[in-house]
């Protein structure tokens, strides 16, 4: 698939743009706070149904203006389709919630009617710290991969969310003496449910994505070293457990820690508390792993992403490149670059066009970001 | 900058206050309601004092009623071992539509929700068990809305009623009638087909 057009409204620093996009690579360059992540991150918007970047929606309206939209015409298998997202604030003086709208083809429908119309390998400075920092970071990537995949998994995900928030609500009411703890189970059960089968969703792709990082890490440390993901479930065992039993060791692992989810007003074990851990050579990369081995491993994880997806669609994503190529030594450069020769469309973004190979600026559709303006 | 007249205003801010009806909205209505004639704003206002004078809930369910109790309460025709359980008046309006259903009703007046700080005691929970209890009930139905809210609220009851030694039943989740297949989103296809029955 491939964007052949972006069109943002009051969006970040983006007044109003419209971006005619070719099939090969474009390249963003410029200077810092000038608007090319915010481009990127209104692209992912459109795939993901959030910005990676921020939870407040509100940061993603033009400061002092009353909504923002993104529209992203796409051309895949299906034909060409409109992806529009618009994220509205709150009218003046109510308490009310920034809101989300999406609209496929023109016309309304929920979060569920345009996810998996784009699917975007978003490869950004944050990941440098994939390998070692918070597990936080590692739960995205496969958030973000599952809900391109998989719109059940997407709502999965939000029913969760909402799940977590409600029964979160009811520990601290607890707590406080405002409700009876009786009614904790209720939510705990539906909860186990729902957080068993993102488990179950979670340990199947990762044992597929597993070959493929491997693979390409293999390759990049030259046959020396090999790399494994290790899926960390948070209260529940899976192996091979079917969903029920997962739900009923989640539950069983909530009741074992009631009391202290009580005393923290707050839900302990479940997927928010995943990890997706990193080994190489039988360790645990987030211990010993150099700089460089992270920035291999974290290499490996985005080419075996990018495969996955074309793998299981059957159509390559796009590929958005933020600010990376310079933090890549020459040999991580080229493997990259090799990636891109089958042909995903990228989006590339780079401070300098001298952090840019000539191989790549050849062929590319190049033009300067500049306080939130797009020109040739 | 011309001002608002203060009469105009308080129509405005009452306007705003109904759930759904933004400030835009209510300055539409308000403005629209000074075009109309004077005898249908008099009987707008006429009506809005009228049912709020006469519509209460009803004693026993909780549905709307003109009298102590509501018309499906008082009939004699309706079938009273059977009891249905609901979050809102309209939902029983919406069954009473399909007339596949002849028993009673009892109307929570909402759905467990923490994070509104809605629990049981914010619900007619205790006025339901103390029914079960009154009255020769042998099904309760639990139509809860079938999304999170509803369900935790339908297995709350269900635990809350299961001691008194009637059947509790859910609504079935599954496919609309007349619907395609292949247009069903994936959740109600995968719950229609976890609740799949034999072929009688």
């Amino acid at each position: 698939m491939f964007l052949s057009n972006v069109s943002l409204f009051d969006f970040r620093n983006y007044a109003e743009l419209e971006l005619p996009l070719e099939r090969s690579t474009t390249v963003l360059f410029g200077g810092n706070a000038q608007g090319k992540t915010n481009l990127l991150e209104a692209v992912a918007l459109s795939a993901l149904t959030r910005s990676p970047r921020t939870q407040q929606n509100a940061e993603l309206v033009r400061f002092g203006q009353q909504a923002a939209r993104v529209t992203a015409t796409v051309q895949s298998q299906d034909g060409l389709e409109q992806v529009e997202t618009r994220i509205l604030m709150p009218p003046e003086a109510s308490s009310g919630r920034v809101l989300r709208q999406f609209r496929h083809n023109g016309r309304d429908c929920g979060p569920a009617g345009v996810q998996g119309c784009l699917r975007v390998v978003l490869f950004w400075p944050d990941d440098l710290q994939l390998v070692k920092g918070p597990a936080e970071g590692r739960r995205r990537l496969l958030t973000m991969l599952l809900s391109q995949l998989d719109r059940v998994h997407a709502r999965w995900i939000s029913q969760y969310q909402h799940l977590l928030d409600q029964r979160n609500a009811l520990l601290r009411a607890v707590r406080d003496g405002r409700q009876n703890a009786g009614q904790l189970d209720y939510w705990t059960g539906g909860l186990a449910r729902v957080g068993a089968q993102i488990m179950v969703d979670r340990q199947r792709r990762v044992l597929e994505l597993q070959p493929l990082a491997a693979a390409f890490h293999r390759e990049l440390s030259d046959d020396r070293e090999r790399l494994e993901l290790r899926y960390r479930p948070s209260g529940a065992r899976i192996g091979e457990a079917p969903v029920e039993l997962v739900a009923q060791q989640l539950e069983a692992a909530m009741a074992a820690h009631r009391e202290e989810e009580i005393a923290r007003g707050q839900t302990a074990v479940g997927p928010q508390r995943d990890d997706l851990e990193v080994w190489l050579d039988e360790r645990d990369a987030r211990q010993f792993a150099s700089q460089g081995q992270q920035r291999s491993a974290v290499l490996s994880l985005k080419l075996a992403e990018l495969h996955y997806l074309a793998e299981a669609t059957g159509e390559q994503p796009v590929l958005l490149l933020d600010d990376v190529m310079s933090e890549l030594d020459p040999s991580r450069r080229e493997r990259l670059l090799a990636a891109l020769e089958p042909g995903p469309q990228a989006l590339i973004t780079a401070a300098d066009l001298k952090d840019l190979p000539p191989s790549v600026l050849e062929h590319a559709a190049v033009f300067r970001v500049e306080r939130g303006t797009v020109h040739a | 900058m011309a001002e608002i007249p203060a009469s105009l205003a308080r129509v405005m801010e009452e306007l705003g206050r109904l759930p759904g009806i933004g400030p835009k909205t209510a300055q539409r209505l308000s403005f629209y309601l000074l075009r109309t004639p004077r005898d249908s704003v008099e009987r707008l206002a006429a009506a809005l004092i009228e049912v709020k004078a006469r519509i209460r809930f009803c004693a026993d369910c909780f549905f709307i009623a003109e009298a102590e109790r509501c018309t499906i309460c008082l009939s004699g025709r309706r079938d009273r071992t059977l009891l249905c359980v609901v979050e809102e008046p309209l939902d029983v309006l919406a069954i009473e539509r399909t007339g596949e259903y002849h028993g009673i009703y009892h109307v929570l007046q909402g759905a467990l929700s923490p994070i509104d700080g809605i629990g049981p005691n914010e619900l007619r929970v205790a006025e339901l068990l103390a029914r079960l209890r009154r009255e020769p009930v042998s099904e309760v139905i639990l139509a809860t809305d079938p999304d999170m809210e509803g369900e935790a609220t339908a297995a709350y009851l269900a635990q809350q009623v299961g001691g008194l030694g009637m059947k509790t039943s859910r609504l079935a989740h599954g496919l609309p009638v007349g619907g395609e297949l292949e247009y069903a989103d994936e959740l109600t296809l995968a719950r229609a087909f976890s609740g799949r029955r034999l072929f009688q």
